[in-house]
């Protein structure tokens, strides 16, 4: 039984077909891969007149902007990724890293029993371009304490 | 609208492999199927014409994807091992066989799975999955010559395994001659 003979048999076996689940969730998710995109083209180039013209709408905007918006709206920062939206979310994963028992306590006003939990965790959210591919991942690291009820019985 | 098709006509081409290839990183089909989707996606999405050429960057991305799962599940695995809660790990065929050719796909499952893990992926990606020893050393970040020996060591150690059933194959083939299997290079080799 020489190699070619042992690749023969090997290779005479097919690899399963994939589940259904998974062809539906791919399909799914490029689809909406596909929507986006139909949605969220560049803008087009628009040669010498481009830059004149926003010179122009800016001056305009900053203008209506500044006379009609209170002063205290003007600095109102938000999120560079909700303000332009060229980038997609892809997933958003928060993983528990622990988990501390902190024990029963007595609520101090209910004087009620509750369980207190600390969980350790770490969110990661992702986000992604998918005119060129980049992608953005963000880790935040997350400490919650959890209060659950408890009864005795 | 053309890439609809592309991506679709692409992933029924290459799922089964990356499948099988995935199976044999994570612990269960359901991991399997998680790997392959991330990985497709990321590749496609890199790649939206699903270029033939770029397919080698492909497996490596179920590669990549498989050992941060692997490494996340095992401090999962802690955590719940912990707290008393014990894992069911699922044992899905990794092979497609037709009916009449189940009890061989099995008897080379078996001789897969006793492989090492390296060795087992080399084999996956230079049969099933078509890559040339260069794009698996580039896939697996190691060089073209521990690929070979990598390759060589597997095939040996099937050859060692898979021997000693030979009459169970050759019986095998003799009773169903409709299988699609075509073995009679083996019982020439063997006799």
């Amino acid at each position: 039984m020489n190699d070619h003979d042992i690749e023969s048999l090997l290779q005479s076996l097919s690899p399963a077909k994939p589940s259904n689940a998974l062809t539906k969730s791919v399909d799914h998710e490029l689809e909406q891969d596909l929507s986006w995109v139909g949605t969220a083209k560049r803008a087009p180039n628009l040669n010498w007149f481009a830059p004149v013209m926003w010179t122009s709408l800016g001056a305009a905007a900053a203008v209506m902007v500044m006379g009609a918006m209170p002063v205290s709206l003007v600095n109102t920062g938000s999120p560079a990724l909700s303000r332009v939206p060229s980038v997609m979310p892809v997933s958003t994963i928060r993983e528990v890293m622990e988990a501390q028992n902190e024990g029963i306590q007595y609520n101090d006003v209910s004087r009620l029993p509750e369980q207190h939990v600390r969980l350790v965790s770490m969110e990661r959210h992702a986000w992604i371009d998918p005119r060129d591919g980049a992608q953005i991942t963000v880790e935040v690291p997350r400490e919650d304490s959890v209060v659950l009820p408890v009864s005795f019985q | 609208m053309s890439a609809v098709f592309n991506w679709k006509q692409c992933f029924d081409q290459l799922s089964p492999k990356l499948v099988l290839y995935a199976r044999q990183l994570t612990s269960s089909a359901s991991d399997a199927d998680d790997v392959v989707q991330m990985a497709f996606v990321r590749w496609w999405r890199r790649f939206p014409e699903g270029d033939t050429e770029n397919v080698p960057l492909l497996y490596a991305a179920v590669r990549t994807i498989a050992l941060d799962l692997r490494r996340s599940d095992t401090r999962r695995t802690k955590r719940e091992l912990v707290s008393e809660i014990t894992l069911k790990s699922e044992d899905a065929p990794i092979f497609d066989p037709l009916p009449e050719t189940k009890e061989i796909a099995a008897i080379v499952m078996d001789a897969l799975s006793k492989l090492p893990e390296e060795q087992r992926e080399v084999v996956t990606l230079k049969l099933w999955g078509g890559l040339t020893f260069q794009e698996i050393a580039t896939a697996m970040g190691i060089s073209i010559n521990t690929v070979s020996g990598r390759y060589r060591y597997a095939l040996n150690a099937l050859q060692k395994q898979l021997t000693p059933m030979k009459n169970e194959l050759v019986q095998e083939t003799h009773a169903k001659p409709n299988n699609l299997l075509n073995f009679n290079h083996l019982q020439e080799a063997w006799s």
